[in-house]
């Protein structure tokens, strides 16, 4: 037997799912946007001679409303089970950021007995915090002519190898080698020249602030 | 873990648990997928940019909701009511038919005035109760029950809620 409330819900069609969330957003934004545009109309009417009343329109002004934030996904990153090789030197890799500032999260991967004939053992550790600080410490580091490209010299083999994965808001994930005994950081489209710890250095600082032990020693290369 | 819920990621997640059943309230007042979309999210906006102040969200964007429905009504959807078209002999199998069913509830509601629908789905989709209803809408109790009477004597006009109250339905 049916009471009133479950003919009402049963009324009611399959609803489209809609980000909503999403959509708040937009609209905030949008609002924001036309206040602004109000604001600014005013201020031009004031600069025009209105003195008079001046104060009253001087109230005009954007609420000082926030953006609801974005729904935040991370994205579960593993560590690939060998480190990338260096992409082949071509003018274009040494322009434009190494990777996007947006990063929610990363995953410092150790690769330990690459040149022991033995097994190799990757150790993961993972940040979900100020991934950008580490982002910043890639980019930061010099662009490489072609010339320089083909003459990377690199010292001392039998030590650790580094990776770091990336991962952004969408679900994408970057790839980022770090070649410290090489001095350059790379990943398929863009390489970097310089002391390439520095990454390194930031993503284990975080690591410590959260109260972990970092696999990254800083020396250890 | 939940999220501290003055802080914007309680927000994300009232909005994911509580969303859906504003947007079949909303439904049930404007029969149409896109005003019912349009009204939670004026209701959300309002409730986002008094989300650190407000004490009962759900409560709050309850009240918009409801009340942004009355106003809009009075302004763009007076020449807007849907009518549904309901069958003119009605048998028993019709009347088991949920389909049925479903158009005949839509088709009523269609009657309704907006205050009117508005008390049925607060009242019967919502379980408020009529203090809380009265609260909503901003009316007396007395206006609730009358309003309630009245909605409830629409519905029992159609031939396949009558059968269904005549089996035991309560309307």
């Amino acid at each position: 037997m049916k009471c009133l409330h479950e003919l009402l819900a049963d009324a009611v069609p399959e609803l489209p799912e809609v980000d909503r969330l999403a959509e708040v957003g937009r609209r905030v934004r949008r609002r924001r946007r036309a206040r602004g545009v109000v604001a600014s109309g005013v201020v031009v009417a004031l600069t025009a001679g209105a003195l008079v009343g001046a104060q009253w329109f001087g109230s005009v002004r954007e609420d000082p409303v926030a953006t609801p934030p974005p729904v935040v996904t991370k994205p579960v990153l593993e560590c690939p089970p060998r480190v990338q090789e260096r992409p082949f030197p071509r003018p274009e890799l040494a322009d434009g950021p190494v990777a996007d500032e947006s990063a929610v999260n990363a995953l410092l991967c150790v690769y330990d007995g690459m040149y022991g004939g033995g097994p190799v053992t990757v150790t993961p550790i993972g940040i979900e915090h100020d991934v950008a600080n580490v982002v910043r410490a890639m980019n930061a580091l010099a662009p490489m002519t072609v010339d320089q490209m083909r003459n990377i010299g690199c010292r001392l083999p039998a030590t650790p190898e580094y990776q770091i994965v990336l991962g952004y808001p969408d679900g994408r994930q970057q790839l980022v080698r770090m070649d410290p005994k090489c001095s350059v950081l790379y990943h398929d489209t863009a390489i970097r020249y310089g002391d390439a710890r520095r990454p390194l250095e930031e993503f284990s600082a975080i690591v410590r602030a959260d109260g972990r032990e970092s696999p990254y020693l800083s020396g250890s290369w | 873990m939940r999220s501290d819920p003055k802080s914007p990621e309680g927000f994300a997640e009232f909005v994911a648990e509580r969303s859906g059943s504003l947007v079949r309230a909303a439904w049930l007042l404007t029969g149409d997928a896109h005003k019912a979309e349009d009204l939670v999210q004026v209701a959300l906006v309002r409730l986002w940019e008094r989300w650190s102040g407000v004490e009962e969200p759900g409560a709050y964007a309850r009240r918009v909701l409801y009340t942004t429905y009355m106003t809009w009504w009075r302004r763009r959807w007076r020449a807007e009511r849907p009518s549904a078209v309901v069958p003119d002999a009605v048998t028993r199998d019709d009347v088991e038919g949920d389909a049925v069913v479903r158009l005949a509830v839509r088709g009523r509601l269609a009657r309704l005035s907006s205050r009117q629908r508005a008390v049925v789905v607060l009242r019967f989709f919502e379980d408020c109760s009529v203090e809380d209803a009265a609260r909503v809408l901003g009316c007396s109790t007395g206006s609730i029950k009358t309003h309630t009477s009245r909605a409830l004597a629409v519905l029992r006009e159609d031939d396949v809620l009558r059968t269904l109250m005549d089996e035991g339905v309560v309307l």
